[in-house]
C-alpha cells in the first residue's frame, strides 16, 4: 500500500574517496539527507561539487577502485550499505532508477527502442514479452512521443535529442519506480523542450506518488521544480532549505554568490556587472581541515581554515559555517575585489 | 547618414545533404532572406532553437560560409572583396567550446601570439608585450603564459579564446554560445569580461545564445531565428515586454526563471519540425495557436514599426 509521505531514503554521513596515485581524494564527505514519498529533494553545485558521484554512490554504480562509507543509507528500510551487488541490481531499474545525462549515451544504438525497454520490464518482472510491450507503449504514450508502435522499432540515432531524452526517461519509469534520480536531465536541450520534459516528470510524479532526486547545475530548474534544495560545494553539502527560503535567504556565503551570479531581470540592471565567486571550485584531500570554501570566501577568518565546520540550523534551513546567522543575513562589508 | 558596421542584406545559405546511399542529394536551407545591421559598441543577440540557422548565420557573417545569394558588408564594403587576412582584423570569433577550439599542443603565449606572427605584426618584443597587456585586461596571471591548454580550466580556456580574438584589435567579435559550457560562477566572470571590453574598446558583439536570461542582460537588440528565417527584431526591452510574434511569445514563456512558486510553464505547441521538409507560407503556422489559411500558403513579409520588426500576418502591414 502507498504510503503518503513515506521515507524513501535516508542518507547519513556518505563519504566517497578515490584513491590516487599519491593521494586520497575526498569527493564527497558527510553527505546527509531524507528523501519522502511525492517530495523532489534538487542536489545543487557547479562542476565537481561531488552531485553526480553522490547519485552514484546512491545507485550503486560507483567505479570498483571508489571508497564508499557512510554511517546509514536505506532505501525503504533496507540498507544500501555493504548489500550485495545482486540485490543492488534486483532494485535497480525496479524501485529506484535514473535517468541520465546524455541520451545517446545512455541508449545502446545497436538496439531498437523496443528491445532496451522491454528489457527492463523482463529483467525485474515475470511478464510476458507482449505485456511488457504494451507497457512501453504506454509509456512512450505517457512522455509525449507519437506513433508509439512505431518508435518501438527505431534505432536511438533516429531521434532527436529531446525525443531520446524521453525514451530514457520512459525506460525509467517501466518498472513504476519509488525514486527517481536525474541526473541534469534537460541540459542537453532547447529551452522550450526543457520546460517540457520537466513538466512531463512532475506530471509523472504526481501521478505515480514517486519521489524525485534532481541533480543540477541550473538555479532556475531548482527554483521552478524542487521542494528542498541541498546545496553541495567540494563534496559537501554547504546548505539544505526549502526551496522558497533557499531563494529569499541563502545564509552559506557560496550560496549567496552563487544567486548573485545569475541575470536576473529586475534584480540586476541591465548590463551592470554580475556577481562573481573569484577562483575555482578546489578538489579536496582527505584529511584536510577547514571550510573548503575559505579561499574564495569573502567573510574569511583565520579559523575557517583550522576547524572542521559544523552545520548550523537556522529556522528549516541547514548551513555549514562558522559565523551565525544574524551575521550572514547582513550583507558583506568591504568590496571583494 | 553614414553606413553601419556591419550589414547583411537578403543572406540565404543551404547545405546540400546526402539523401542516403546512391540516392543523390537533397537541399537542406538554413537560412533564407537574412538581413541585420550592427553598429559599433553595441551588442545583437540572435537566439533560437537548436536547428534555426543561428550559428550558420554566425558562421556566414565570419565568411565560413559560402552565401547563395545576398550581400555581407563591412564598414560599407562587401565582403567578397575584402581578403581573408583583412578580415580576420574586422572581425574575429569566440566559440562554445573552449575545450576543442584552442590547440592542445601549444602553449597559451603561443595560442595568443599566432595571429600577430601571422600578421606580421610588431616586433618579437611587441608581440610579447602585446600578450602581456591582452592577458591582464582578461584577468589571467602571467604564469599560464607557458601553460598548456589541458592545463587549464573551462573558464581560464575561454579567457584565453577571447584573448587571442582580442590580440588583432578587431572591431566586431561573433560570440558563438561563449558560456553555455561553463559553470554558472564562471558564466559571470566571462560575461563581466565581455561587458568590460565593449565599454572599454567600443567593441560591437553579434552575440548567438539559447539561454535567454543572458541575453537579456547583455543585448541592446535582439533577433529571433525560427528555421532559417529572422521571425522578429527588436530591442531588448521592447522584445521582454511585448514580444509580437507568436513563436516569440512561446519562446518567452518557455524560459525559467530562477524564482521559486511560480511553478513550469505548460507547452502546448508541439515540436520542431523536420527542417529538411520546411512548411510552405509561414514556417512557424502547423505550430502556431493564431494561424490562419494565408499563414499556410503566404510567406509574412516585415511589419515595421519604430523598435521592431516582426514577420507575421495577425499584424498589418
Amino acid at each position: 500500500m502507498i504510503q503518503k509521505d513515506e521515507l524513501l531514503l535516508d542518507v547519513h554521513g556518505l563519504n566517497v574517496s578515490f584513491q590516487l596515485e599519491n593521494c586520497r581524494l575526498q569527493a564527497v564527505s558527510d553527505v546527509s539527507f531524507k528523501v519522502r514519498r511525492g517530495e523532489t529533494l534538487a542536489i545543487v553545485g557547479e562542476s565537481g561539487s561531488g552531485k553526480s558521484v553522490t547519485s552514484l554512490a546512491l545507485m550503486g554504480l560507483l567505479p570498483r577502485k571508489a571508497n564508499m562509507a557512510a554511517e546509514r543509507m536505506e532505501f525503504q528500510g533496507a540498507s544500501l550499505v555493504g548489500m550485495a551487488q545482486r540485490e543492488i541490481s534486483n532494485l535497480r531499474g525496479n524501485r529506484f532508477s535514473m535517468i541520465f545525462q546524455e541520451p545517446m549515451t545512455a541508449l545502446n544504438p545497436a538496439y531498437t527502442i523496443g528491445n532496451q525497454l522491454i528489457e527492463v520490464m523482463l529483467r525485474h518482472r515475470k511478464v510476458s514479452k507482449r505485456a511488457a510491450t504494451e507497457r512501453a507503449m504506454f509509456l512512450l504514450e505517457k512522455v509525449g512521443m507519437t506513433s508509439p508502435g512505431e518508435r518501438l522499432r527505431q534505432y536511438p540515432h533516429q531521434l532527436s535529442g529531446g525525443l531520446r531524452q524521453r525514451v530514457v526517461i520512459a525506460m525509467a519509469l517501466m518498472c513504476g519506480p519509488d525514486l527517481l534520480i536525474a541526473d541534469e536531465p534537460t541540459t542537453a536541450l532547447d529551452v522550450s523542450v526543457q520546460a517540457q520534459i520537466l513538466r512531463l516528470l512532475k506530471d509523472l510524479q504526481e501521478e505515480f506518488q514517486s519521489a524525485m532526486i534532481l541533480i543540477t547545475h541550473d538555479l532556475s530548474v531548482v527554483a521552478r521544480v524542487a521542494d528542498t534544495v541541498a546545496v553541495m560545494y567540494a563534496g559537501t553539502i554547504v546548505e539544505s532549505a526549502p526551496v522558497r527560503e533557499l531563494f529569499a535567504s541563502p545564509y552559506h556565503p557560496y550560496t549567496q554568490g552563487l544567486l548573485s551570479c545569475l541575470p536576473v531581470p529586475g534584480k540586476v540592471k541591465r548590463g551592470d556587472p554580475l556577481g562573481t565567486i573569484p577562483g575555482i571550485v578546489p578538489s579536496v584531500i582527505q584529511g584536510e581541515v577547514g571550510c573548503q570554501f575559505a579561499d574564495r570566501c569573502p567573510r574569511v577568518t583565520s579559523e575557517c581554515r583550522t576547524e572542521n565546520i559544523a552545520m548550523q540550523k537556522a529556522g528549516s534551513t541547514l548551513f555549514r559555517c562558522r559565523l551565525p546567522a544574524s551575521v550572514l543575513a547582513q550583507p558583506v562589508m568591504e568590496e571583494s575585489s | 547618414m553614414s553606413s553601419p558596421l556591419l550589414e547583411v542584406n537578403n543572406a540565404s545559405c543551404s547545405f546540400n545533404i546526402s539523401a542516403g546511399f546512391m540516392r543523390g542529394t537533397r537541399q537542406l536551407r538554413a537560412m533564407q532572406d537574412v538581413s541585420l545591421s550592427l553598429e559599433a559598441g553595441r551588442t545583437l543577440a540572435i537566439v533560437g532553437e537548436s536547428g534555426c540557422g543561428k550559428t550558420t548565420l554566425a558562421k556566414s557573417i565570419l565568411g565560413l560560409n559560402k552565401l547563395d545569394g545576398g550581400t555581407i558588408l563591412v564598414g560599407g564594403r562587401d565582403m567578397r572583396s575584402i581578403g581573408r587576412l583583412e578580415r580576420a582584423r574586422l572581425m574575429q570569433p569566440i566559440f562554445q567550446d573552449p575545450y576543442s577550439s584552442l590547440n592542445p599542443r601549444r602553449t597559451v603565449a603561443q595560442i595568443i601570439r599566432q595571429p600577430l606572427d601571422v600578421h606580421g605584426i610588431g616586433t618579437t618584443a611587441e608581440r610579447r608585450s602585446a600578450v602581456r597587456s591582452i592577458l591582464a585586461q582578461v584577468r589571467l596571471p602571467d604564469r599560464l603564459l607557458q601553460a598548456y591548454v589541458s592545463q587549464l580550466s573551462g573558464g581560464q580556456r575561454q579567457r584565453v579564446a577571447i584573448a587571442r580574438a582580442l590580440i588583432l584589435e578587431p572591431s566586431i567579435i561573433i560570440c558563438d554560445e561563449p558560456t553555455s559550457a561553463l559553470d554558472v560562477s564562471v558564466q559571470a566572470q566571462i560575461l563581466n569580461i565581455l561587458m568590460e571590453l565593449q565599454r572599454d574598446r567600443g567593441l560591437a558583439y553579434i552575440f548567438v545564445s539559447h539561454n535567454l536570461a543572458v541575453v537579456e542582460h547583455l543585448a541592446d537588440e535582439i533577433i529571433v531565428m525560427y528555421m532559417g528565417r529572422i521571425v522578429e527584431w527588436a530591442t531588448t526591452s521592447e522584445l521582454f515586454e511585448s514580444p509580437r510574434h507568436p513563436y516569440t511569445q512561446t519562446l518567452l514563456k518557455s524560459v525559467l526563471t530562477p524564482e521559486p512558486g511560480l511553478g513550469l510553464p505548460r507547452m502546448d505547441a508541439g515540436s520542431f519540425p523536420n527542417p529538411m521538409n520546411v512548411p510552405p507560407g509561414c514556417t512557424f503556422h502547423p505550430r502556431c495557436s493564431q494561424a490562419t489559411e494565408k499563414c499556410s500558403s503566404h510567406v509574412p513579409a516585415f511589419r515595421r514599426s519604430e523598435r521592431t520588426k516582426v514577420a507575421c500576418h495577425i499584424y498589418p502591414e
